[in-house]
């Protein structure tokens, strides 16, 4: 049954690729992802079921395969998961590329794996980087350079970003247009500027519900989805998010609660990667709001518009409740 | 439980009644009142303090998260009055008097 729902996912993230080169009914495209499926007046996004069915599969793995000691048994674990992420990399969804990865560790981590083995994993991956830079679209590696070219909290620009209008050779380097370099915060640096001033201006109570120049104007790109954060930074300041932080710690524990507890140790395993999935997506999420790390299309679970997301999480939740309650 | 037992058993003896409504709305209310019995199921068995924080706080979330949504609007209408505020510069002004400030 787990792998059958994960094949099932799978299929339907085919579908979505090949729309890459012929033309796929029930396929919408937008912004140059192909990320959703379309029947009706209905939508929903693949890869979002795609993350529930992974971690049950690789659950279902992972318990009935009894050694991890060694290189060659972490393999199949590995085409369980770069397979999947290379479709979901041809939609593109980069978000959701980037949640696996540190999922199939921490899972690994659990199942016994070595740590030597994982950290040397690892090293590969930071090793491959260069190449897959080269791969990325203009896009891409501008949202990427983005992060190091911010604007510093004067308003100024940072030091690495003078440096880059000083040498156009670093700018190709780094893939930066140095004509959208220039109009920072109205080309590349749109999103986070915004996302930034809209976290800054809430301070430690917040503008107050449904009011805020952001909220009124909406000065904010994609603040009901990616960026909600932002939002309730903005309305409930720095209070809003510890309480949001906090309620995010209670799940988070009580899912590592259970995991810890459950005498099944598949129940275990799904559990802890669940619990590792939503501290992944979460950190991810606010990370980019605040501008640390490149800008990805990854909602914030539970509170970021969008269906498929909220189902799945929802999901996942009963999912770890059921093992809560199993002998 | 029981209802959908009994429904169980009238479908594998009496399968002619498919075409009845009275069969379809016995299936109906057997798979409604099981799926209401089975809620009271959430209060049996190991770890109950911790599921009921579980589901509390993800109440609390989706809670917060309809909020925001309400509060963001509807993303398909920008307002009428925002694009020329954006061409003049608002927030660079906001920025400076609430941040630098």
């Amino acid at each position: 049954m787990s792998f059958a729902i994960y094949w099932a996912t799978i299929a339907l993230l085919f579908w979505l690729v090949l729309d890459k080169f012929i033309d796929m009914p029930f396929v919408n495209a937008k912004h140059g992802s192909r990320c959703w499926f379309v029947i009706g007046s209905m939508q929903f996004q693949p890869s979002e079921f795609f993350k529930f069915a992974y971690i049950v599969a690789l659950a279902w793995h992972l318990r009935y395969r009894s050694n991890y000691r060694n290189l060659t048994s972490l393999i199949p674990p590995f085409i369980l998961t770069l397979f999947p992420m290379f479709l979901i990399y041809l939609e593109p969804d980069l978000g959701t590329v980037m949640l696996m990865m540190p999922v199939l560790l921490s899972m690994l981590f659990i199942a016994g794996a070595k740590v030597k083995h994982l950290l040397v994993i690892i090293l590969l991956a930071a090793m491959a980087f260069p190449v897959l830079w080269l791969g990325m679209e203009d896009y891409q590696r501008m949202r990427v350079s983005s992060v190091l070219l911010q604007n510093k909290i004067d308003g100024g620009p940072s030091w690495l970003r003078t440096k880059v209008e000083k040498h156009p050779a670093l700018a190709s380097l780094l893939g930066v247009n140095p004509e959208r370099l220039r109009n920072w915060d109205i080309g590349a640096g749109y999103q986070l500027s915004r996302s930034k001033l809209a976290i800054a201006s809430g301070g430690f109570a917040g503008q107050g519900y449904r009011t805020g120049p952001f909220i009124k104007y909406k000065f904010l790109p994609d603040r009901h989805n990616d960026f909600i954060f932002a939002l309730v930074c903005h309305q409930w300041g720095f209070a809003g998010a510890v309480l949001l932080l906090c309620l995010y710690a209670m799940l988070i524990a009580c899912s590592i609660e259970i995991a810890a507890s459950s005498f099944d140790t598949f129940g275990s395993y799904i559990a802890a990667g669940f619990a590792v999935l939503f501290s992944i997506q979460i950190l991810i999420n606010i990370s980019m709001t605040i501008g640390l790390i490149p800008i990805t299309g990854l909602t914030l679970p539970f509170i970021s518009y969008g269906g498929s997301s909220i189902m799945t999480n929802i999901m996942s939740i009963g999912l770890i409740n059921s093992i809560g309650r199993s002998r | 439980m029981q209802i959908l037992r009994l429904f169980v058993k009238i479908h594998r003896r009496r399968r002619f009644l498919l075409l009845s409504t009275d069969y379809w709305l016995l299936a109906t209310k057997s798979v409604i009142i099981t799926a209401m019995f089975d809620i009271f199921e959430f209060f049996k068995g190991r770890h109950l303090t911790t599921r009921l924080i579980l589901l509390a706080c993800t109440a609390g979330l989706v809670a917060i998260g309809v909020m925001m949504i309400y509060a963001s609007g509807n993303p398909a209408k920008p307002l009428e009055k925002t694009m020329p505020l954006r061409r003049r510069g608002i927030p660079r002004l906001y920025y400076n008097k609430f941040i630098q400030l």
